[in-house]
């Protein structure tokens, strides 16, 4: 579904992105992982035709992305790190104004319903929470049915109960037989939802597997990690004391 | 129509009109749109309104007992033109109330006003105008007043032949007032006020809240959000200009004239002609 082949970005004296090369199959999660300014951001926004590219290809669906940037954004939904909605606009609004901007017309409630946003149909997106934002963000990026989704650090900041439910969503995401191309910073959510990882490192691609093969490579290189049983984290015991149900506001 | 124009006009559609919405949800937006223009519009009315009716708050002090100051001081304060403050009774009070601006001028007839002098055989007299600097524009005017209204007395005792005389004759009765000149103006600082809310604010805070990146990564070209914003807009602007309008006519009697009917008539023909245009018609 995605080929991105040699893949470079220079921005003055630093490169970014370094000739990196990687394919993302059809219904297929796909993370990117890897420190500040490792280049993850900039990767994704030359294949979301937000940055131009400086060197390499980057094939969506048959379409290369370079030549025909207009026809890629009818074939991809992007997901920012932070979502940002103008205030006084309420949630159906929201999804009309979005699948306008694709000359469609939905039915906003179909879309709400889908990220449980339906009571809150006709407030204000000011009033929602971090998390409600983000899973409004989502489908506001699925409105137009596309092949490839980009989340950018989709969970950063929210409670352990949203980040769950986002989970769930993502991973309906790809049921549904949308690629998933995602960043983040939390490797336990990479390692629960990625299919595959691509680790980058000053602009480069250090490594690309599945996290349980990528973890086996480490072992099999004599890697030992501090022996510390212990059946629950603190996560869980929050979980556990507060529930794993969505909450009003989450 | 092709399927492109339609979709593009369906997103054009949908955006002007939430974004109208949006607007008229936001408070602060509407008080400076429609509240502050009409506080101005209310304030500067209210100070120049009065139907162009001039009258001087005058204070007559009589030293004479004859029957002609008598009479034109009961005249004067029948008048329209002249407002006179009757508890005025000494020179002393009228300078006091001068000096305050209570009073525009002072008219004093002296003890032999509208006597018959020894060896006249009609009466006479000298009318004083006191005033004070501030107020030397008024008294000037009244001073003329008073000058015409003298005149036609004189010539009930003297009778003057005047070859050449000069008449005014007012062609329309509806002319502008000082409020109908000033609400051009006001009308002026409301459509400026209109742009505080307007794509001069809207873009860059859109460019700052992420909103513009976001939106790029759809097929949504710049063209039709501008388009859309600016139809927004100029949606607002026109409630609040009709707004002003109305206000002005139905509380300050504003004279509408032929050209704003003319002009806005030239602006429909224009718009109707790029929309068909547009759209394929003839």
């Amino acid at each position: 579904m995605v080929e991105v082949k040699n893949l470079k970005k220079r921005y003055g004296d630093k490169q970014a992105v370094n000739g990196i090369s990687f394919s993302v199959k059809k219904g297929e999660i796909f993370g990117i992982l890897g420190p500040n300014g490792a280049g993850k951001t900039t990767t994704l926004e030359m294949i979301e035709t937000l940055r131009t590219i400086d060197s390499g290809t980057v094939i969506i669906d048959g379409i290369d992305v370079k030549k025909n940037p207009n026809a890629i954004k009818y074939l991809i939904g992007v997901q920012p790190q932070t979502p940002a909605f103008q205030d006084k606009t309420k949630l159906t609004e929201v999804i009309e104004m979005f699948a306008a901007a694709y000359g469609e017309k939905v039915d906003p409630m179909e879309f709400l319903r889908d990220v449980d946003l339906e009571e809150k149909a006709n407030s204000y997106v000011e009033d929602l929470s971090g998390g409600q934002k983000q899973r409004l963000s989502i489908t506001t990026a699925l409105v137009h049915g596309p092949k490839v989704f980009f989340l950018d650090e989709p969970t950063t900041g929210l409670d352990p109960q949203a980040r769950r439910h986002l989970w769930e969503l993502i991973e309906q995401v790809r049921q549904k037989g949308i690629s998933v191309i995602m960043t983040t910073h939390y490797m336990d959510e990479a390692e629960v939802l990625c299919d595959r990882i691509a680790v980058m490192d000053n602009g480069k691609i250090v490594a690309i597997d599945t996290p349980q093969n990528l973890i086996k490579q480490l072992l099999d290189r004599g890697f030992k990690k501090k022996q510390h049983v212990q059946q629950a984290n603190l996560e869980d015991v929050f979980i556990d004391l507060t529930g794993k149900d969505l909450r009003e506001g989450a | 129509m092709s399927e492109i124009k339609y979709k593009s006009l369906y997103t054009i559609r949908t955006f002007v009109r939430i974004s109208t919405r949006r607007f008229f949800r936001d408070r602060l937006a509407l008080f400076f749109t429609f509240a502050f223009p009409l506080i101005f519009l209310f304030v500067f009315g209210g100070l120049n309104s009065g139907g162009g009716d001039v009258s001087f708050n005058v204070a007559i002090i009589n030293h004479s007992d004859s029957e002609l100051a008598t009479k034109f001081v009961s005249q004067a304060e029948e008048g329209d033109v002249l407002k006179v403050n009757k508890e005025v009774t000494t020179i002393e009070d009228a300078k006091e109330k001068m000096s305050r601006s209570e009073l525009s001028a002072t008219i004093e007839l002296p003890a032999d006003f509208g006597d018959v002098k020894d060896g006249a055989a009609y009466p006479s007299g000298e009318a004083k105008v006191l005033y004070t600097q501030n107020d030397a524009q008024a008294a000037s005017a009244l001073i003329s007043i008073l000058d015409a209204q003298f005149k036609g007395l004189n010539e009930q005792f003297v009778t003057n032949v005047t070859p050449f005389t000069v008449a005014g004759e007012q062609l329309n009765d509806r002319s502008l007032s000082a409020f109908d000149y000033m609400f051009a103006g006001l009308l002026g600082f409301a459509i400026i006020g209109m742009g505080i809310f307007g794509p001069v604010n809207v873009f860059p805070e859109l460019k700052k809240m992420g909103i513009l990146r976001r939106l790029s990564t759809t097929p949504l070209k710049v063209w039709q959000y501008f388009l859309a914003t600016m139809i927004s807009q100029a949606a607002v602007g026109l409630v609040g200009i009709a707004l002003m309008f109305a206000v002005a006519i139905a509380v300050f009697h504003l004279e509408v004239r032929t050209w704003y009917i003319h002009h806005s008539g030239n602006c429909y023909d224009s718009w109707y002609w790029i929309g068909s245009r547009w759209l394929g018609k003839e």
